[in-house]
């Protein structure tokens, strides 16, 4: 339960205070990218992570309290009950579920779990887990902040145990559902915790601890900035948790960034300060801890001309998984019939967005396949379903688009 | 209306799958309610679990653990099992050579295989050497053919391990050619442990790494063979790294032998009396004890004298790591 208190009451109160800083909604997601980049900065430094998350907190009390809150726009209806309750059904069942039942799953307890583990128990992100003192750390250079989200749940719990943190991916979840309200409409954002892959698949979904979710969820409030023309500051801040978030973070964050320069122009470059802290943060800890058995894309990315032939047989594969009942049932199918009605009214603003970050990540994704050198198909059923929860955002804004479109 | 149905529809299509497994999963977490988070980790994650637990309340805390695999198919038991023993220190392994050749390994090894229930359990170097050597024989034909006789001797026997893949046995056979059973007694010299094995008439048995199996332990030596009744017997020098099987002759003792040793060669002598024996190697002094063995390095030309007749026999490595041997009193 002390996980749950603090998971839902610490980061909702850091990320309120954020968002009070900088505006803005998502206050539970928002808490958790900051804490985790902050911890992740701090312990850098070289700086004890319980204190930090002491003065953390303080801060963020004193910003609730000092700052007052914005008032909300008087015309923005009522979000309905009735949508509501069929958005937390799911999350209810699944904070008992996670309360109760072990975890399962494979990377979660081969590569995040373990590492929450270690960050709680050594306080360090360079320390002799990341130098593969103590045990083989699989996956050893893949970015911490999660890990280093749920690790801040176990310190304060004071037990590096996996039913501390468990709550983590579930409220993010709620937070992103909660959120899209606004951005797809009370009904569609009430579909997204129903989702099979992102409710109940044991690779991937909120029950598991693999990041994927959250990493849709940051994907996501990217783009309701970039739709809502928001602030770019607070895009930069959804592009630096991305960037320390997971591996494909960076391309993410790249992608997102170049959208941003069509919406923002040159005031993008305000959202450039949080996000170049993210990335330096990211190789500086890299130079310190040992690489394991990570692929070298970058290196692979060489082969890429010559290896465009697996294009279309990588293309195919990844898309019969978007079809795949058991995990998506007809999500993908409506949100591609979405999205050719929009185009065939033509209403180009409002599919431009979405249909850039999901065609460049789909791109992105193909040549990671391509190059590989994994077996193609094997590496695609592995890894497809949760690379599609990504772009799950963005598909969720086209169909809430298309059902308020006139 | 339409896109009241085409939600409609589509939340349909993603309850069908999401709804009965949370319900499941609920229901699964009902039964889980009443226990600690002991016994729910022992409910879901089964034998493994309770293997695991029982693993470190055996060895003290912090003692680090070799995890030890039998096959790429149980690595993923070993991620796991590395996760759940955290903050315990562990070094994975996939092989014993990987494991002998770490100057950091740990003492306590946990052999991790999925055919077992449970997958995981403390095991010694021997038993995982030995389950992995198995019924598996290098040499391809098992006589023994040479003449039966009361007393035999194998000059060099040896369960052990070198660099990788070096992995040393000695392949044995035995068959009593007589109308009564044989009873054979086989000591393991210069330590003097001694094997009884008897044999009914016609009875032939093998065995692919005799050391260990009579003896319980990884050690090397010579072998005096003596049986009540007639019997045959052979012996193979065995590296199991380079599948090299070698027959090992009956040597006869000498007193005076020369041997054309290449560079890096070793020079064996084996002791069959019951007192010291003073041998002279290339005009050096050395004594080898009542019933004892010793090696030393040779090279070029070398000669040797004793006070009493003695065993003695080169051995030598060729580019392929294979041995080649040459035996005093053999006759060709």
């Amino acid at each position: 339960m002390i996980g749950l208190i603090v998971s839902a009451i610490g980061f909702t109160m850091i990320g309120a205070a954020v968002a009070r800083l900088t505006g803005g909604a998502a206050r539970f997601l928002l808490g958790l990218g900051t804490v985790g980049t902050v911890l992740y900065v701090a312990m850098l430094l070289g700086l004890d992570p319980r204190q930090v998350l002491v003065a953390l907190s303080v801060a963020a009390l004193l910003v609730l309290m000092v700052k007052r809150r914005e008032k909300q726009q008087p015309d923005r209806k009522p979000h309905s009950k009735t949508a509501l309750a069929v958005l937390l059904l799911p999350i209810a069942l699944a904070l008992f579920i996670a309360g109760v039942t072990p975890l399962r799953d494979y990377d979660g307890r081969a590569f995040w779990m373990l590492k929450a583990k270690a960050i709680a128990t050594e306080r360090a992100i360079d320390g002799a887990f990341f130098k593969e003192e103590v045990v083989h750390s699989p996956r050893n250079q893949y970015p911490l902040l999660i890990p280093i989200d749920a690790a801040a749940a176990m310190m304060i719990a004071g037990e590096a145990d996996e039913r501390h943190a468990r709550w983590i991916y579930i409220l993010a979840m709620a937070s992103l559902a909660l959120h899209a309200r606004r951005f797809v409409g009370d009904w569609v954002a009430a579909l997204i915790p129903w989702i099979p892959q992102f409710a109940v698949w044991p690779d991937g979904s909120m029950l598991s601890a693999y990041n994927d979710g959250i990493v849709a969820a940051f994907v996501a409030c990217a783009l309701f900035e970039l739709v809502e023309r928001g602030s770019p500051l607070r895009l930069g801040l959804w592009l630096s948790f991305l960037v320390l978030a997971k591996n494909e973070g960076l391309p993410l964050a790249l992608i997102l960034f170049i959208a941003g320069i069509a919406v923002f122009r040159a005031r993008v470059v305000v959202s450039f300060a949080p996000l170049i802290v993210a990335v330096t943060a990211l190789f500086i800890w890299r130079s310190r801890v040992v690489s394991t058995d990570e692929q070298p894309f970058t290196d692979l990315l060489q082969n890429l001309l010559s290896q465009l032939h697996r294009a279309g047989p990588a293309l195919v594969r990844f898309g019969q998984h978007a079809f795949d009942f058991k995990h998506w049932g007809l999500f993908w199918v409506v949100a591609i019939a979405a999205a050719a009605i929009l185009i065939w009214r033509r209403e180009w603003s409002t599919i431009a967005l979405p249909a850039f970050v999901v065609l460049a990540t789909v791109a992105l994704y193909l040549a990671v396949y391509i190059v590989t050198s994994w077996k193609l198909n094997d590496l695609i059923d592995s890894s497809a379903n949760r690379l599609l929860m990504h772009m799950a955002g963005p598909a969720a804004y086209v169909i809430g688009a298309c059902v308020r479109s006139r | 209306m339409i896109r009241a149905g085409a939600l409609t529809l589509l939340f349909f299509s993603l309850a069908w799958t999401t709804a009965p497994r949370l319900l499941e999963l609920a229901r699964q977490g009902v039964d889980l309610l009443p226990l600690d988070r002991e016994q729910r980790n022992s409910r879901v994650h089964g034998s493994f679990y309770d293997a695991l637990r029982e693993i470190d309340r055996r060895v003290p805390r912090g003692e680090p653990l070799a995890l030890m695999v039998r096959s790429q198919s149980d690595v993923d038991v070993a991620t796991f099992a590395n996760y759940y023993l955290y903050p315990r220190p562990t070094r994975i392994y996939s092989e014993l050579g990987q494991y002998r050749l770490d100057p950091k390994r740990p003492k306590t090894i946990v052999r991790i295989d999925t055919t077992n229930d449970p997958p995981l359990g403390i095991a010694t170097y021997a038993a995982i050497r030995a389950d992995q050597i198995g019924t598996d024989f290098v040499t391809s034909q098992l006589g023994p053919e040479g003449p039966p006789a009361r007393r035999f001797i194998a000059p060099l026997v040896a369960s052990t391990d070198g660099a990788p893949p070096d992995m040393f046995t000695t392949e044995a056979a035995l068959e009593n050619v007589s109308k009564v059973p044989a009873r054979v007694r086989i000591e393991l010299l210069p330590q003097r442990i001694t094997a009884n094995v008897t044999l009914q008439p016609g009875e032939r048995k093998s065995w692919n790494d005799i050391v260990y199996q009579l003896f319980g332990d990884h050690d090397r030596g010579w072998l005096r063979v003596e049986s009540d009744q007639l019997v045959r017997a052979a012996f193979w020098y065995v590296n199991r790294g380079r599948r090299q099987s070698v027959l090992m002759p009956q040597p006869e003792p000498v007193r005076e032998v020369s041997f054309a040793a290449p560079p890096g060669s070793r020079l064996w002598f084996v002791n069959p009396r019951d007192r010291q024996a003073a041998i002279l190697v290339k005009g050096q002094p050395l004594t080898i004890d009542a019933l004892g063995w010793r090696s030393v390095t040779a090279g070029g030309e070398e000669w040797v004298t004793s006070d009493g007749p003695l065993i003695v026999f080169l051995s030598s490595r060729e580019r392929d790591g294979r041995v080649t041997f040459q035996w005093s009193g053999v006759k060709p």
